[in-house]
């Protein structure tokens, strides 16, 4: 283990351009402001790279480097390090955040030009980046649990961020207090490990430390079906798995820039990172493992269905993200925790590059997010649509995009776990995929516009600086899944390669439970199944544009012949906020006002608790400070009283 | 001819060269002032932080002797150098703080500045104290000069009352104590700390003379640290002194008062803790309760501290009890005493050193706050809409409320929390719980200050400072004060490798 300075400067760089974009505000000037911003996690990216390329320059097995600041706990034998470490799985982390961030912080420049928040736009932004880094970088769970509570709270901030609508002031509460859920989980699975783990360790070994918790793994293995249920209902609020996806559309009412990066490519793969970096843990318990899966799989296709019909263009973004991150949970189920980081990072390229792109679409029809009133932008905004396809073909899976290398191989490895049911789910939510993607390309970019022609006559192409990281993006999209080109098709496999050392136990850990069956791993297989997955991809993209372009009649005349009733279902997302407000939202909200509220808060607590008890110490408070008359015979009696009081009692007791 | 050997000279000055500079500083600052008649205001203050800087420089480089000195009135190490550091930084805080009021209000006192060293010299003797009679010297040198110093504003009555309260009611303590030494001294023989802990040891001295002894020494130490029911003249002499006055005494004498009974304590516990335990329990709850509740009605923010301070005297009595506690126990106890010990006196020192930073942040805000000459800025209505006017002043007075009232990141918590989990660990959970309730109840009052500043709007009588050096002094507190709530571990391990050497 290596020790490197630089670490921390990885994480404290973007704190400190929050600070001084936080504190001085509105006294800079925008282009200041955000040249401060893009320049710290620009520092950031490269300070990544440095180290990154120091990783590769050591043994596989070695490649870890440490940044311990100091003790930051150290109660009886609890000892918890503040510290940073970097291994193969954070240096991907670390470089996709830092890297798309810094394409994002750029993007803002022309986006948030014209907002009267710009300053405050970029403290949250440069904080966020912070916290996010921290998750990534920690070095033990704590550390990861305090980045993790930050990312919230930036994505609340942003989601937020214009508060004067109430709309987007409660999209930020939805999204705080369901992540509060899940975190609630995520605390006790920690608690459980410090517990359960605490009697055995040494003085000085951190509990939480990633290390020791990998080397003391056995000793949590009856436990650890457990933990890792809870800690993966913590994963379920922060990377918006079923049952607490709910709030990620919702927090589309933030800026679009801000979905980009938060809310697509990193802080919502929070989770599926948690997991991976916890293989250790999660394979000790194959229920655990087999929950993890499931409901990545379901995730992925629920949503998918939901993604057909939504007409808000980012709304559909929003369950797509849904869907994709139910491919990493999926992957990470069935132990392939490298294609699932493969699948975060893939991802958060096209991803990026998609919800920026329609970021430019929602520029130029000045604000608009209706697709249905969009249409036929294909020639006024060439940049953003060009782009926009590139991603649109990556994300359906479409050979030789980033896209298909990375969902190809979690498909494969869900067959090759034996589970079919698995395969087929995924396999169904990849046509629906490339579906609604081919939807929403038509609706948005061809046939004719039908907007209002006040907004028609204002449509024109993002600046530069809004157009610049699309096209960076776009080449990361196509190019981004060959440094995992498989062993199958003759390439090197070289992200399975140097994620290898991290996931070791984890991935041989499936392998030795035996819990699965081994479907054979040949490659015949994997080629057949590799060429149907794409022809599928192709398939739903043709379907798409044939049903939306070609002939937009059959869409209608389907909702309308006895598809009405399947349509109104998934329009309004199974109704699951309705559920949910039925189930526990209004009988809570009715227990709160009437039993909690007015009895029990009012009544009991204000009334008599707090006025009550404030009241007899206030009054407690009034009488004795008549006591204090300023007579000082008076407070030499009471001194000379309590002498006296005090040797009697002396000279009894002895 | 060995035992009366003559004591090796240079070694002597050198462990005694931080106290020789004080008073030698002291001095001369006195003698610069009345010989000097072109000095400018500001310059005795640069010569008194000049020595103060010295202190700091020949403590840390030159390895002073440990070990007891003048023949064995003083014990030197790493407490006294702990405590010597405490003394000097605070002294160098009431320096800057003073001089930018002098500055403002015209109301110059140049005999403010040698008697802040000679009040940071008693406290010096009596951290290193090995002997009743260093007690006694250390004690009334650093009264002495405290007296002067709060009642020292001429022509303010309110400062003059308070310096002859202190006086007559420092002098009233004064006897107790000194009786209380009498006592000591006659039932073990001796007054050297040696000499006391030798008669507890081998049984000799006998039990009443020594538990009244040591009672009414208790008595004296209580006064200064503001232990009810010896607190009555903290409101009047806090509120009259002026604030950089106050705040030197709040934290300073404090921690003096605390240095001295911890050791005292850590001598006599053996024999003794039964008769001290009970008493130290109920006052120590007694005087949390007590200043909290009345700290409540208090509409005067240096009267609040006042009261606030007292019961932060109760929170630091029960660290005190509890390093009682387990020579009480039965074996199970025994077991733990040392841990229970060690980690009481750490979390002590660290409170110490927290409420310092504390409450030094929070007047120096409100030394400059003033808007006449001579009247601090001391009404809590007339902070209104001060986060507007001055925001690093009202941040900085907001992080000190907070920390007080143990809110965390600040120091305040994680001081609280050192005390109160030894206190658990003592086993005396009850006493755990009435300190968190007290410590819930002080959240009152002090959020009312942030309050005020934050939420209510500018008055045409709300306060308006303009001396930014003590603003900005009191702004690097408030960072220390966070900095230290997030990473309190580094210096607690020190408090505790500081501890270890006088505990056993």
């Amino acid at each position: 283990m290596q020790s490197e300075i630089l670490l921390r400067w990885i994480v404290l760089v973007p704190l400190l351009g929050a600070v001084v974009n936080g504190l001085l505000n509105r006294r800079l000037a925008k282009r200041v402001s955000g040249f401060i911003a893009c320049a710290a996690i620009g520092v950031s990216f490269g300070l990544s790279v440095v180290v990154f390329l120091r990783l590769t320059g050591m043994d596989a097995e070695a490649r870890v480097v440490n940044d311990i600041l100091g003790t930051w706990l150290q109660i009886g034998g609890f000892h918890v390090d503040i510290g940073f470490a970097m291994d193969p799985l954070s240096a991907v982390m670390a470089l996709v955040v830092t890297g798309v961030g810094f394409l994002i912080h750029i993007y803002s420049l022309g986006y948030m030009a014209h907002d009267d928040g710009f300053q405050r736009y970029f403290a949250y932004l440069n904080l966020f980046v912070f916290a996010m880094m921290t998750l990534v970088l920690g070095e033990n769970l704590v550390m990861l649990f305090v980045g993790w509570e930050g990312v919230g709270l930036c994505s609340y901030l942003l989601i937020g961020f214009w508060f004067n609508d109430q709309a987007n002031a409660s999209a930020g509460k939805k999204a705080f207090i369901v992540n509060r859920i899940g975190d609630f989980g995520f605390l006790i699975g920690l608690f459980l490990i410090g517990a359960n783990l605490l009697p055995h360790l040494a003085p000085g070994e951190g509990v939480f430390s990633f290390a020791i918790l990998q080397h003391h793994a056995h000793l949590l293995a009856p436990a650890a079906t457990g933990i890792c249920l809870l800690l993966f209902l913590g994963a379920t609020g922060k990377s918006a798995q079923i049952p607490l996806y709910i709030w990620l559309p919702d927090a589309m009412a933030g800026p679009t820039p801000v979905s980009a990066l938060i809310h697509a490519a990193t802080m919502v793969t929070a989770g599926v990172y948690m997991i991976a970096r916890l293989n250790f843990l999660f394979v000790l318990s194959p229920t655990a493992m087999a929950v993890v899966a499931a409901v990545g799989a379901v995730t992925a296709i629920f949503a998918a269905t939901i993604a057909l019909t939504q007409n808000d263009i980012k709304k559909v973004l929003a369950y797509s993200t849904v869907s994709q991150l139910g491919y990493m949970m999926l992957a990470c189920g069935v132990g392939a925790f490298t294609v699932g980081i493969f699948h975060l990072m893939t991802h958060a390229f096209f991803k990026a590059l998609l919800f920026l792109g329609s970021g430019s679409v929602i520029h130029a029809m000045s604000n608009e997010q209706d697709m249905r009133v969009m249409g036929g932008l294909r020639s006024k905004l060439p940049v953003t649509y060009a782009t926009f396809m590139t991603a649109t073909l990556a994300i359906a899976g479409v050979f030789p995009l980033a896209g298909f290398f990375s969902k190809d191989e979690i498909l494969w490895k869900a067959w090759e776990s034996g589970n079919t049911v698995l395969w087929a789910i995924g396999f169904l939510a990849a046509g629906l995929t490339a579906f609604y993607m081919m939807r929403l390309v038509v609706l948005t970019f061809f046939g004719e516009n039908r907007a209002s022609s006040e907004v028609r006559s204002h449509i024109h192409e993002s600046p530069a600086t809004m157009t610049g990281p699309l096209v960076i993006l776009a080449v990361l999209s196509v190019v981004g899944g060959w440094i995992g080109w498989p062993h199958f098709m003759g390439g090197g496999a070289w992200f399975e390669n140097w994620l290898a050392p991290v996931f070791a136990v984890g991935e041989h850990g499936v392998a030795a439970h035996g819990a699965v069956a081994h479907h054979a791993a040949d490659s015949t297989m994997e080629w057949t199944l590799a060429v149907v997955s794409v022809l599928w991809a192709v398939l739903g993209l043709i379907l798409g544009w044939f049903v939306y372009y070609r002939r937009a009649a059959i869409a209608d005349s389907f909702r309308k012949a006895g598809g009405g009733f399947v349509y109104r279902v998934l329009l309004n997302k199974y109704y699951v906020d309705e559920a949910y407000d039925a189930a526990f939202i209004r009988p809570g909200y009715r227990f709160s006002r009437q039993v909690l509220w007015k009895s029990v808060d009012a009544g009991l607590i204000d009334g008599l608790l707090v006025n009550g008890s404030a009241l007899v110490v206030y009054l407690l408070g009034s009488v004795l400070r008549l006591f204090q008359n300023g007579m000082i015979r008076f407070y030499a009696w009471t001194f000379t009283i309590g002498v006296a009081v005090f040797v009697l009692y002396l000279s009894f007791s002895s | 001819m060995n035992d009366l050997a003559i004591p090796d000279f240079g070694r002597e000055i050198a462990a005694l060269l931080p106290f020789l500079i004080v008073a030698g500083g002291g001095l001369l600052v006195m003698v610069t002032d009345a010989l000097v008649k072109t000095l400018r205001k500001d310059h005795l203050s640069y010569l008194v932080l000049l020595v103060l800087l010295s202190v700091i420089v020949v403590q840390t480089t030159s390895g002073t002797p440990e070990g007891p000195v003048l023949n064995g009135l003083l014990l030197l190490g790493n407490f006294s150098r702990f405590f010597t550091y405490l003394f000097v930084v605070i002294g160098v805080l009431t320096t800057i703080f003073a001089t930018g009021i002098f500055d403002r209000d015209g109301n110059y006192r140049p005999e403010f500045y040698p008697l802040l060293l000679f009040a940071i010299l008693g406290m010096m003797v009596l951290a290193a104290a090995n002997d009743l009679l260093t007690v006694y010297l250390g004690l009334e040198t650093m009264s002495l000069a405290t007296y002067v110093l709060a009642g020292g504003v001429r022509g303010n009555a309110p400062s003059s009352e308070a310096g002859f309260k202190y006086l007559m009611l420092g002098g009233f303590s004064s006897a107790f104590f000194l009786m209380g030494v009498a006592f000591v001294y006659g039932a073990c023989g001796g007054t050297g700390f040696d000499q006391i802990a030798a008669a507890l040891h081998s049984g000799s001295a006998p039990m009443p003379f020594l538990t009244l002894g040591t009672g009414l020494m208790l008595v004296g130490f209580g006064f200064k640290v503001a232990m009810v029911p010896f607190h009555m003249w903290t409101p009047d002499v806090y509120d009259g002194a002026p604030a950089y006055v106050t705040g030197f005494m709040a934290t300073a004498i404090k921690a003096a008062g605390f240095a001295i009974l911890l050791r005292f304590v850590l001598l006599t516990e053996p024999m003794l803790a039964f008769a001290w335990y009970p008493v130290l329990t109920v006052l120590a709850v007694l005087t949390m309760s007590l200043g909290n509740i009345v700290a409540l009605v208090q509409g005067n923010i240096k009267r609040m501290l006042a009261w606030s301070s007292i019961a932060h005297a109760g929170y630091l009595l029960l660290g005190i009890v509890a390093i009682l506690a387990p020579a009480l126990g039965g074996p199970e106890m025994m077991a733990r005493a040392k841990g229970i010990v060690e980690e009481g006196g750490a979390a002590l020192l660290f409170y110490l050193v927290g409420y310092a930073l504390m409450n030094l942040a929070a007047f120096g805000i409100i030394n400059v706050m003033g808007t006449e000459p001579g009247v601090d800025g001391d009404q809590i209505s007339r902070y209104a809409g001060l986060s507007r006017r001055q925001p690093v002043a009202a941040a900085t007075l907001a992080v000190a409320m907070l920390s007080l009232a143990g809110i965390p990141p600040m120091v305040g918590f994680m001081a609280k929390f050192y005390i109160f989990s030894v206190v658990v660990k003592a086993g005396l959970i009850p006493l755990a719980i009435i300190g968190v309730i007290n410590s819930l109840i002080s959240v009152y009052y002090y959020l009312r200050v942030i309050v005020v500043m934050y939420m209510h709007d500018t008055a045409e009588d709300s306060y308006q400072g303009t001396e930014w050096v003590s603003v900005a002094a009191a702004g690097l507190l408030a960072f220390l004060i966070i900095y230290l709530g997030v990473m309190p571990e580094a210096f607690h391990r020190g408090a505790e490798i500081v501890f270890r050497q006088i505990s056993f």
